[in-house]
């Protein structure tokens, strides 16, 4: 709007008026505008606030509205360090945990009974690893986190009186020397007996022994008020106790027979992710483990401790089809946030290294990493001399193929096939993508006559993902597309308008991708990684797999 | 606009009219051709898809969330670009100072720079301590209004609200200072002279003169949030019903292969655009009709 018109005095007298209105008279439109749409502004901010997604931004009821307590059968030995750490717990969270205390093998038992009977616990805190196993293949005990280790040791009066210096002296013919050892329903009283096996006086142990205990706390009171001379009990716990001194036995046999704690959730547990957050906090480096190292338990690497922990995972997009119910489940089950980022290789080992040149914090580096193939592991497992990410474990291969639409109207055979005149081509980039990156390879081999710098010229796309050709593919912009099996499985819709044309390598494994899972080494989930790599590796992700197209290689 | 057409010159023979009609055939045939190419794109989306498979994405819980956060965060990012905008269109309109190339320069970088380039930075840039003492603030914040759902910022939807308005803001920007550069300083001059002080002449001269500008601002800012995709995908991850905006349905649907799925979150997207362009451009119209 012109306001001034010079040509005319009467013009400018007009135009002068409406500026003096506007510039005194009217209402301050700056402030009107930045009020008004600041107000809209914290309104829009509220209702982010309020969205409800995969868990509401914000909590509006408690998660621990259950109010009955966790209940946790508990090695005997464990105990009182155990019951530190559960009240720690109740402070923070308010959650209340019967603890029922008796020897690991006991224990055990009984959770096999009451499984049965439907009135199992929620936990079981064991100091033998060996009834995790069983436990685990017997389908009573869902997930286990490790915690420590403990060494049988050798207990005797303060001063030694009875001058004892190893398992041996209990077991000579002529020795009056009173001792006890656990029996076999406690961890500690298996380990007793594996050691005099291996030093061959088990069976005069076995004979000499006074008393035979159910629990080693049992035994330590033994030896303290003078009943016993000696006793074979866990380091840790004759540690804490005073009145008791602790005999090194130099045989290997006692390094040799440790005993993993460990705390694993029961199956039949109708509260899982409450039981899995408490043994995630017994395990944690800065919860539960410093209690266990302050009392002398030698700890395993725990994880850092978070109510509700978030988790970056990096994942080829090749396993989104098949991988991502598998995490949503876990996430449940666990009650973690894990962002899966779903992308190319040659991009995710890109975002990695540049994540790494600027120093990135552990919460933001991938706690672990499903690669598309090994070598894009390869690539990045090492940086600037450092390990970044730990041993690489194989979970599946993927067939390279040839997808075409149906029937096949070009008569693709071979790689070879894909020269035709006007056939449009579609390939992955050789660099950003693990499939490109194999199919030049593949490509650029004797086997296939090295044809790969025909194929780029023929080629009408390039992509960073294979999935991309396949939507490609199916919205008739290209012929021919070199591809995973996997994509072209991933939805049986495609199977209707797309037929897959085998590439023959002749056992070359060329035309093959092979999948590792790896940790990352700063990551501070260590161990929850470990389960999302057993629920990976679980029956239903297999089938889950291998419905896609992909060939099976974790084991259990 | 002049109120007389400007005088011919004399010429000594008289000048033989011509038709517009080849004028105003070239004119909408070339404006047609575009304007069918869109169309020719929105049919060929719909030959992949059907009121059914739309229905079908609408009634998926991941699309529905998708749908109101791209809402939410495009307004907010919307609003939030307009307010930097609008400072700096005008003093960069009005005023010569050193450095004012350079700035200008600098202004255009997130219109410049692929996307993906804006993601990685602001990924990297909340990695230095400065970004990170920034992210436990703001998660500090968050729990202390008691939103604990939101922790910090990287990988969180207010990453995607900064992915969005990083690149809007440099568009709104643009267009703030053509806006101001087309209002005629005179009148702000006039006003100053009259008594009245700067703030006064902007936000009671110049501002609302400058209120169809904003407009333009505004809706080409929320456009381009809605279609923002790389710096969201890199900064703000693709986590379904977290950070998983309607560009970033598309791209997952399509990466998995589902092309169906993919058209049919795009059709959404589409309608979606219309309706909100078409009311705030009516919006517009109606305040300066007023």
């Amino acid at each position: 709007m012109n306001l001034l018109s010079p040509s005319n005095p009467q013009d400018v007298h007009r135009s002068l008026g409406l500026i003096r209105r506007r510039a005194f008279g009217a209402a301050n439109a700056a402030a009107i505008l930045a009020m008004s749409s600041a107000a809209v502004l914290v309104v829009l901010v509220v209702a982010v606030l309020t969205l409800r997604g995969e868990a509401p931004l914000i909590q509006t009821e408690d998660k621990r509205a259950d109010t009955a307590p966790l209940r946790l059968y508990c090695a005997a030995g464990v105990r009182p360090t155990v019951e530190k750490v559960l009240a720690d717990y109740e402070t923070r969270y308010g959650v209340r945990v019967e603890v029922h205390a008796h020897g690991s093998g006991t224990l055990y038992g009984q959770i096999k009974t009451e499984v049965e009977l439907g009135t199992a616990p929620d936990l079981y805190l064991t100091a033998e690893d060996s009834y995790l196993d069983q436990g685990r293949s017997d389908g009573t005990i869902a997930e286990v986190i490790p915690i420590g280790v403990q060494r049988p040791v050798l207990i005797v009066a303060p001063g030694n009186p009875r001058g004892i210096s190893s398992l041996a002296d209990l077991a000579e013919p002529a020795s009056d020397i009173d001792f006890g050892i656990a029996n076999e329903g406690a961890a500690v009283g298996k380990k007793t007996r594996a050691i005099a096996r291996d030093m061959g006086i088990l069976d005069a142990i076995e004979q000499r022994r006074k008393t035979e205990q159910e629990t080693v706390v049992a035994l330590v009171d033994a030896v303290r008020v003078g009943a016993l001379d000696a006793a074979v009990v866990w380091d840790t716990i004759a540690m804490m106790t005073d009145g008791v001194e602790i005999i090194e036995d130099p045989h290997p046999a006692f390094r040799e027979h440790v005993s993993r704690i460990g705390i694993a959730v029961v199956a039949t547990t109708e509260r899982p992710t409450e039981a899995l957050r408490l043994a995630r906090f017994l395990s944690a480096r800065d919860a539960g483990l410093a209690m266990f190292e302050s009392d002398g338990f030698e700890v395993v690497d725990g994880d850092v401790w978070e109510e509700d922990p978030r988790i970056v995972l990096y994942c080829g997009s090749m396993f989104r089809a098949v991988f991502e119910d598998t995490i949503a489940e876990f996430c449940e089950r666990e009650g973690v946030t894990i962002d899966p980022q779903w992308a190319g290789c040659g991009k995710l080992v890109a975002q990695m290294t540049a994540l790494l040149e600027s120093g990135v914090e552990p919460d933001r580096f991938p706690s672990a990493y499903l690669a598309c193939d090994v070598q894009f592991y390869d690539s990045i497992h090492e940086y600037s001399g450092q390990r970044i990410f730990g041993e690489g474990t194989i979970v599946s291969e993927n067939d390279i193929v040839i997808a075409v639409a149906k029937g096949n109207p070009h008569d693709i055979r071979t790689p070879e096939d894909l020269l035709q005149p006007g056939v449009r081509v579609g390939v992955c980039h050789p660099t950003e993508s693990a499939l490109g990156t194999l199919t030049r390879q593949m490509l650029s081999s004797e086997r296939f006559n090295n044809i790969y710098g025909r194929v780029q010229a023929q080629k009408s796309v390039e992509v960073d993902v294979g999935p991309t050709l396949v939507s490609q593919i199916l919205a008739g912009g290209l012929d021919a597309v070199i591809v995973y099996r996997s994509n072209v499985m991933s939805s049986a819709a495609n199977l209707d308008e797309l037929e897959v044309v085998e590439i023959q390598d002749g056992e070359s494994g060329l035309a093959r991708a092979v999948q590792p899972w790896s940790i990352a080494e700063m990551s501070e989930h260590k161990q929850l990684m470990e389960r999302l790599f057993l629920a990976l590796r679980s029956e239903e992700s297999r089938q889950r797999f291998e419905s896609a197209g992909f060939h099976w290689r974790a084991s259990r | 606009m002049p109120d007389t057409p400007p005088t011919p010159p004399s010429e000594t023979a008289p000048r033989r009219v011509r038709s517009d009609v080849p004028f105003f055939t070239v004119m909408v045939a070339i404006g047609t051709s575009y304007l069918a190419l869109i169309l020719a794109m929105l049919w060929a989306d719909w030959r992949f898809t059907s009121f059914a498979e739309i229905g079908k994405a609408l009634s998926d819980e991941a699309i529905r969330f998708s749908i109101t956060l791209s809402l939410l965060t495009c307004t907010i990012s919307a609003i939030l670009s307009v307010w930097v905008a609008v400072p700096i269109g005008y003093l960069m309109s009005r005023y010569r100072f050193p450095g004012k190339k350079l700035i200008d320069t600098v202004l255009d970088i997130p219109i410049v720079l692929p996307p993906l380039v804006i993601g990685i930075s602001l990924l990297i840039l909340f990695q230095t301590p400065a970004g990170r003492w920034m992210d436990t603030t703001f998660s500090d914040l968050m729990k202390l209004i008691g939103a604990d759902g939101i922790r910090g910022i990287t990988y969180e939807v207010p990453a995607v609200v900064l992915a969005q308005f990083t690149v809007a803001a440099a568009f709104a920007t643009r267009t703030m200072r053509v806006t101001f550069e087309q209002i005629d300083p005179r009148p702000e001059r006039v006003a100053l002279t009259l008594g009245a002080g700067h703030a006064s002449a902007f936000s009671r001269v110049a501002l609302p003169q400058a209120y169809r500008g904003m407009t333009a601002a505004f809706t080409l800012a929320w456009a381009r949030s809605l279609g923002e995709f790389g710096p969201i995908l890199i900064f703000a991850g693709t986590t379904r019903m977290k950070t998983e905006v309607l560009s970033t349905s598309v791209y997952l649907e399509f990466s998995i292969g589902n092309i169906h799925g993919a058209v049919a979150v795009s059709m959404l997207m589409v309608a979606l655009a219309m309706v909100v362009l078409l009311v705030t451009r009516l919006l517009g119209v109606g305040r300066e009709v007023v």
